[in-house]
């Protein structure tokens, strides 16, 4: 099923002891969480009822790792992507080998894409902030390490 | 490659520059790093895609100063003779991302190459980014002209606290040369204006002690010999030693007659020795300088003095400099009366004061010329020189001092 999805990258820590490796859960950069006020670099901004989206913010993705920014690409894959700049505890995930284009993940969530090199998993309707997060962490186990 | 000055840009070069500090220093993944990165990512997809290539050759750049260099292999039939001739065809013909292309496919970098990607990046506006480089050209091979380089583009940058802070720990050095010397005591300068009032006096004394120990200094080029006569001159005038700041000026005068120090020594004899002070500012207009306010002074004088076909080109060649209305409108209307005095047709003379009068429409001196002009179009009588009102050319005098230091 999640392998219809859209094809996208994020830069992720990962889950301490996971096997496989999976990335880890929460709201702190290079997790997979949405980041909330009063963090200076929300993803999100949930309205005066607590609700997230659909207004174009969420989780940010790429479509393959040359367009992720190259402060979240670990130095060691310099080879790969010239001017990688991020630390080597991160690892590259994907999600989903479909095209890169507006599409729903499960039945909450969708990848709206904001360029040809940008997209946010973003709640289909006005949705609760913790529904939210918990909707982004149930793609948890479709996320694999994917740096070739 | 050409210079940026949007914020993001700049942004995103001072948290590169940093994060590369913090990677070189082994802070990779400490929180500083984190935070910088964090930043880095958000600022990212604002740039164009060429300032994001870019920024990813200056990270690589920047990998060297960690001793993490991955050279560029060398393209088919090239060889390192070939790519170093190149690599001086490129950086003499200011192609500054070709050099730089080139330089990253030599086996190493000694400290002259580094200098190279040092004027590289500083041509090409990532001031702070050739701070890096000259610093570490001058860790391969110690060099005042590095240290020096290194300094000024800190100022440039913006970045005076931490040039401050360098030209501080310079300062106590046992041993300096007079380049760097005289380097500190521009940077010192430039820092008075933003300390505490109470504290300049004492900054300014600084200044006037280092440039008295190094400007005779042979071995420092004649410029910054000169440059750092001139900020002690305005230092002196700070402390209130007219006479002392006065011998500073003439000093530099005499080491380097060029435009800044002629401009100096021409506004501290404005109001004691006019005829003189309008030579000076004559001259520094007749050299070329980069000045706007120079040209002003110096074709009010040629008016003066009825020399007409120098009001022309001092006009002229002020208004390739001048940005502010009221100097643009004053060389325009100055121009325009030459024009009639050296017998130029009418439509080039209407034209003149045409755009005299767009840059000060609402002018009174300007608006009784015009009038006597059309005048003289409808009468064809001429007009007596003497007959033309010239106004005053004194522009804010601060503003002239902080235009030779700035």
């Amino acid at each position: 099923m999640s392998e219809a999805w859209p094809k996208m990258y994020r830069s992720m820590l990962p889950q301490a002891s996971a096997a496989p490796v999976a990335p880890a859960v929460g709201t702190a950069d290079n997790m997979l969480g949405a980041r909330v006020p009063p963090h200076p670099r929300a993803d999100v901004h949930p309205d005066a009822s607590g609700n997230a989206g659909p207004v174009g913010e969420g989780l940010s993705v790429s479509p393959n790792l040359a367009a992720l920014p190259p402060s979240l690409v670990p130095e060691r894959l310099r080879d790969k992507r010239p001017g990688a700049r991020g630390t080597n505890t991160l690892r590259v995930f994907r999600l989903g080998n479909g095209s890169f284009v507006r599409a729903t993940l499960g039945s909450a969530i969708e990848l709206l894409p904001t360029s040809p090199k940008h997209g946010v998993v973003q709640p289909i309707r006005p949705t609760p902030i913790q529904d939210y997060q918990k909707e982004l962490a149930a793609t948890q186990e479709h996320w694999v390490v994917d740096e070739s | 490659m050409t210079a940026m000055s949007a914020t993001f840009p700049a942004q995103y070069e001072a948290l590169l520059v940093q994060l590369h500090s913090e990677m070189r220093a082994g802070r990779s993944d400490e929180a500083r790093a984190s935070e910088l990165r964090s930043e880095m990512a958000a600022v990212w997809y604002r740039l164009s895609e060429d300032e994001q290539a870019i920024y990813d050759e200056l990270s690589e750049d920047l990998y060297i100063l960690e001793g993490k260099r991955v050279p560029v292999p060398l393209s088919e039939g090239e060889t390192a003779v070939l790519v170093a001739q190149r690599l001086a065809s490129a950086f003499k013909a200011k192609e500054n991302r070709r050099a730089l292309e080139l330089i990253r496919k030599l086996t190493s970098i000694d400290a002259s190459l580094s200098y190279v990607m040092g004027r590289c990046w500083e041509r090409a506006g990532f001031l702070r980014a050739s701070v890096c480089f000259y610093d570490f050209a001058n860790e391969q091979e110690p060099n005042a002209i590095y240290e020096a380089l290194a300094l000024a583009m800190l100022v440039q940058a913006g970045a005076l606290d931490e040039a401050a802070a360098r030209a501080q720990a310079i300062e106590k050095r046992p041993v300096v040369s007079g380049t760097l010397l005289l380097k500190v005591a521009s940077v010192l300068h430039q820092t008075a204006a933003k300390a505490e009032v109470s504290q300049r006096p004492a900054i300014y004394a600084r200044v006037t002690r280092l440039v008295e120990v190094a400007w005779d200094d042979r071995t420092a080029p004649a410029s910054t010999r000169a440059e750092g006569l001139v900020v002690a001159g305005f230092s002196y005038e700070h402390l209130g030693d007219k006479d002392q700041a006065l011998r500073s000026f003439e000093r530099a005068v005499a080491v380097h007659p060029s435009g800044a120090p002629l401009c100096a020594r021409g506004l501290a004899l404005l109001h004691i020795d006019r005829p003189r002070a309008l030579r000076d500012l004559t001259d520094a207009a007749k050299l070329g300088t980069r000045l706007d306010w120079p040209y002003l002074y110096a074709a009010q004088h040629a008016i003066e003095v009825r020399r007409f076909a120098e009001v022309e080109r001092f006009c002229e060649a002020g208004l390739a400099f001048a940005q502010r209305a009221e100097l643009r409108g004053r060389l325009f209307e100055w121009w325009a009366i030459a024009a009639i005095e050296l017998g130029r047709p009418p439509a080039e003379i209407t034209a003149l004061f045409e755009q005299a009068m767009a840059e000060l429409p609402l002018d009174l001196v300007l608006h009784r010329n015009v009038r006597m002009y059309r005048k003289w179009l409808e009468t064809e009588r001429t007009i007596p020189s003497e007959a033309w009102e010239v106004a005053s050319a004194d522009l804010d005098e601060e503003e002239a001092r902080a235009s030779l230091t700035g």
